[in-house]
């Protein structure tokens, strides 16, 4: 239904011709990558949705247009095709699918584990610039709506790729949420696990905002705890940190948790339990086991957790 | 004495943790237990004296130490029973922050925002007043000053409503009914009228906060 048909887009160009010198903004490769995203994700089982650019990518195209060029248009338009198709495709299921990887590692790990950088500051500046296109498509839209040149498609593909932001910004709060809730339960032990770490320039455990937020948080509660009654006990009672009279304040995260895993790596993975055992992790293969035995395989992505 | 009133404080905890807001803070039972403290602590100086004063026959020292010992767990149990009390209040402040009051600055959401702004300050306060109630003095600073951070880390992340909801998005638009009458709510796709057991078919960005607020119920 939704699939495209070059016939039409060659007639509809002369009318968008007009239409579309004023809007040279328009970013091709936004809308490539978008449409081969729509197609990536199978919003809709049933419908083939082929990536074609549609009435956007011919715009680059014809707002250079000039008498000199001597190319059919079917010729110009299967180019785009080409171009639209191959890369931006594995790219863009790739990082969608290494956000829920990260996502749910994090979800199920009983510790904070490394904040991924890269991928969050990627993430982040495609949700702004699909945000960035999706206003000025809506308002290429109802610009144009009158004179006709809008396909019934475009209000459907504009949706699709809302439902899409929504979802990608959805795993984006989940993930920093539960980095904020470890953050908070276990505050002054990752303290004391970052306090070197901010100029050694290796993975770091927190993002700057992150640490900022831990220590802020730390000292107003501080201040409560110091107000409402440690500031009048005996000096001796007044740490938070205190490990002395048999028991630790520190709360630490139990590393010995049980969790659900499942191998992504080629090679099997050996593991040497508390005794003698030696447990064989293969590919593909579904676990349980102590978080511990596995932590160090979790961070360099050879075992995803479920 | 020894660490009664501290149970009572953690039995008043565990009630007002199942509890959808936050009960009168214990203030005359935190006092009890300070000066408890101070009671014990003057004990454990007395017996220290009394040991390093006299010479006390063995079978008596053992005594000695014994009640020293029981003092000093005492002291530190009813420490972490005023901890735990309140980290619990100081953890329910914060996931009422995360709920309802947030006023999220973003290219994306001001005009939600704005119609926030123009509607819900007699909802925000009516709500925050029935906390700030029953919160102390230090707990009102805290909720004050944690809100500024919680505002200032969300900053940082303009294109993402951090404390929207945790369930997974299924739909853009939904179908939702009013619960509360409230005025007029301004969306991007137009303007309608919070008028009790009314539907709407609404874009379901536009009205998370409405929902989280107790203003929407969605069907």
């Amino acid at each position: 239904m939704i699939s495209h048909n070059p016939s039409v887009s060659t007639q509809t160009i002369p009318q968008q011709n007009q239409h579309t010198k004023s809007k040279k903004n328009f970013n091709n490769c936004n809308i490539h990558k978008l449409l081969s995203k729509i197609h990536t994700h199978d919003f809709f089982p049933n419908i083939k949705i082929t990536p074609v650019p549609h009435i956007f990518s011919s715009l680059g195209l014809i707002t250079n247009f000039s008498p000199q060029y001597t190319m059919e248009i079917d010729d110009i338009l299967q180019d785009f095709e080409q171009q639209a198709r191959a890369p931006p495709i594995k790219r863009d299921a790739d990082l969608n699918q290494q956000l829920v990887a990260a996502m749910l590692n994090e979800r199920m790990a009983p510790e904070l584990l490394p904040y991924k950088t890269e991928l969050m500051d990627r993430v982040l500046t495609e949700i702004q610039q699909q945000q960035q296109l999706l206003l000025d498509s809506y308002e290429y839209g109802d610009s144009n709506a009158e004179a006709g040149v809008i396909s019934s498609d475009f209000k459907l593909q504009l949706m699709i790729i809302e439902t899409d932001i929504e979802r990608i910004a959805y795993l984006l709060r989940l993930y920093i949420r539960t980095r904020l809730a470890k953050i908070d339960s276990f505050t002054i032990y990752y303290i004391n696990e970052s306090a070197g770490e901010g100029s050694s320039g290796g993975i770091a455990l927190l993002s700057p905002a992150e640490r900022l937020y831990m220590h802020k948080h730390f000292k107003i509660l501080t201040q409560l705890y110091n107000t409402s009654f440690l500031g009048k006990l005996p000096s001796f009672l007044q740490l938070l940190d205190d490990t002395t009279g048999g028991e630790t304040m520190i709360a630490t995260p139990n590393l010995d948790q049980p969790v659900f895993i499942r191998v992504v790596c080629d090679e099997p993975i050996v593991l040497t339990m508390d005794g003698d055992d030696e447990l064989t992790l293969t590919k593909n293969g579904i676990y349980v086991v102590r978080y511990r035995l596995i932590k160090l395989y979790v961070q360099i992505g050879d075992i995803v957790l479920i | 004495m020894y660490g009664d009133q501290a149970n009572k404080l953690i039995l008043e905890a565990r009630r007002s943790n199942n509890l959808s807001e936050l009960p009168l803070h214990q203030h005359t039972l935190v006092k009890d237990i300070v000066e408890e403290i101070g009671v014990l602590n003057k004990d454990v100086e007395y017996l220290n004296e009394q040991q390093s004063v006299e010479e006390i026959p063995a079978s008596e020292a053992r005594v000695h130490q014994c009640q020293l010992f029981v003092t000093h767990l005492c002291l530190r149990r009813n420490k972490r029973c005023l901890l735990a009390y309140q980290k619990m209040r100081a953890d329910k402040i914060a996931e009422f922050l995360w709920l309802n009051i947030d006023p999220v600055a973003g290219t994306e959401t001001t005009v939600s925002h704005l119609k926030e702004d123009s509607d819900s300050p007699l909802n925000n306060t009516l709500m925050s007043k029935l906390v700030l109630l029953n919160l102390s003095h230090s707990e009102q600073e805290y909720y004050k000053q944690y809100q500024d951070l919680v505002l200032e880390f969300k900053s940082g992340f303009a294109d993402i409503d951090l404390s929207g909801d945790l369930e997974p998005p299924t739909d853009i638009f939904i179908d939702v009914r009013v619960l509360k009458n409230g005025g007029e709510v301004q969306t991007e796709y137009g303007v309608f009228n919070l008028i009790k057991d009314s539907q709407f078919y609404v874009r379901k960005l536009d009205v998370d906060r409405l929902i989280q607020q107790g203003y929407l119920e969605e069907i």
